[in-house]
């Protein structure tokens, strides 16, 4: 399992330094009680649904729900604002540019994880984990060629 | 087609352009130039990322700021795709037309909560390197077609609305 090495400096409401969640997308976090206004923020939006999970990452409250058969992703600040929103994707429903940047940078790894994620001021951001014979790596990228690398680990 | 329009008002919005759309016979806010040649550093740009594929048409509008915008147009993994160009080679955005079903739910909320008894009848989804997705669609509401665009974080906007006229008016 990937260990949480969310180095979110969370000066100035922007996580990893712009709107970039980076590992936190794949980081199972901490089941906390959520703030009562992210709760109801989050209620306003999607209405009472039951089977909502609340994990925390950092200062961001993320919850996890299911709509139309797929399972969601809403991050939100401490003070109810919404962060983003994300959901894992097939491997095969990356845009082809984005899949062929990364494997371009990583030329013998392959994309084990895929997840697409939403926020304000930047376009779709595809987070992956690629893994080689030797190491795993998360990484990111738009279609615009932007790529972030953000773990790179040795296999044990 | 549906084919999103780069409209850049310079003042406010220095090459942040606004968008809007625009329909064949529905070009208010831009135009298409005709007989306008696709600068080599463009294509070049589109070659460089996308690699030669035949199948691409172009075209090049211009808008009330005479900025001009170029729009390639092609076909990846069975889905038409539009990169809008400007005239410097950079990417300005990426367009697709998507199913009205496929548009996130909260912009189906918003726009359906603004335009109570308004149908989406079609739908776009834009990105660009500095803003949020953005989804663009025409609403018909019994009197008047818009044209209106919102993202997943509440923001609406309407470029284009007019009257319908109807037969028995």
């Amino acid at each position: 399992m990937l260990l949480t090495l969310v180095a979110l400096n969370l000066t100035a409401r922007t996580p990893a330094g712009g709107p970039d969640p980076g590992p936190a997308v794949f980081s199972k976090g901490v089941s906390v009680e959520i703030s009562p206004l992210i709760e109801a923020k989050f209620k306003k939006e999607y209405g009472p649904i039951v089977n909502v999970s609340w994990r925390v990452v950092e200062d961001i409250s993320i919850a996890t729900f299911s709509d139309q058969g797929s399972e969601k992703n809403v991050f939100y600040y401490n003070d109810g604002e919404t962060f983003g929103f994300g959901k894992a994707v097939d491997i095969k429903a990356l845009p082809k540019l984005v899949d062929e940047s990364l494997t371009r940078k990583f030329k013998k790894a392959t994309i084990g994880q895929a997840y697409e994620f939403k926020t304000t001021g930047s376009p779709t951001r595809y987070y992956v984990r690629m893994i080689a014979s030797g190491y795993s790596v998360i990484a990111s990228a738009t279609e615009f060629g932007d790529i972030t690398v953000y773990e790179k680990q040795k296999n044990k | 087609m549906f084919l999103l329009i780069a409209l850049v008002s310079v003042s406010v919005f220095a090459r942040t352009p606004m968008n809007t759309l625009t329909y064949p016979g529905f070009p208010v806010f831009a135009k298409t130039l005709k007989g306008e040649r696709v600068s080599p550093v463009i294509e070049s740009s589109f070659k460089k990322r996308y690699g030669p594929l035949t199948n691409v048409s172009w075209s090049v509008i211009d808008d009330v700021s005479d900025v001009r915008i170029t729009i390639a147009t092609f076909t990846e993994d069975g889905d038409q795709k539009e990169v809008y160009y400007y005239d410097d080679g950079d990417v300005y955005g990426i367009g697709k037309t998507i199913r009205r079903d496929a548009l996130p739910e909260l912009v189906t909320k918003s726009i359906q909560s603004r335009f109570a008894s308004g149908v989406i009848q079609t739908a776009y989804e834009f990105q660009e390197r500095t803003s949020s997705t953005r989804y663009y669609v025409r609403v018909v509401t019994p009197r008047h077609s818009m044209i209106v665009s919102a993202n997943e974080f509440g923001e609406t906007r309407v470029y284009q609305k007019e009257k319908l006229k109807h037969l028995f008016e």
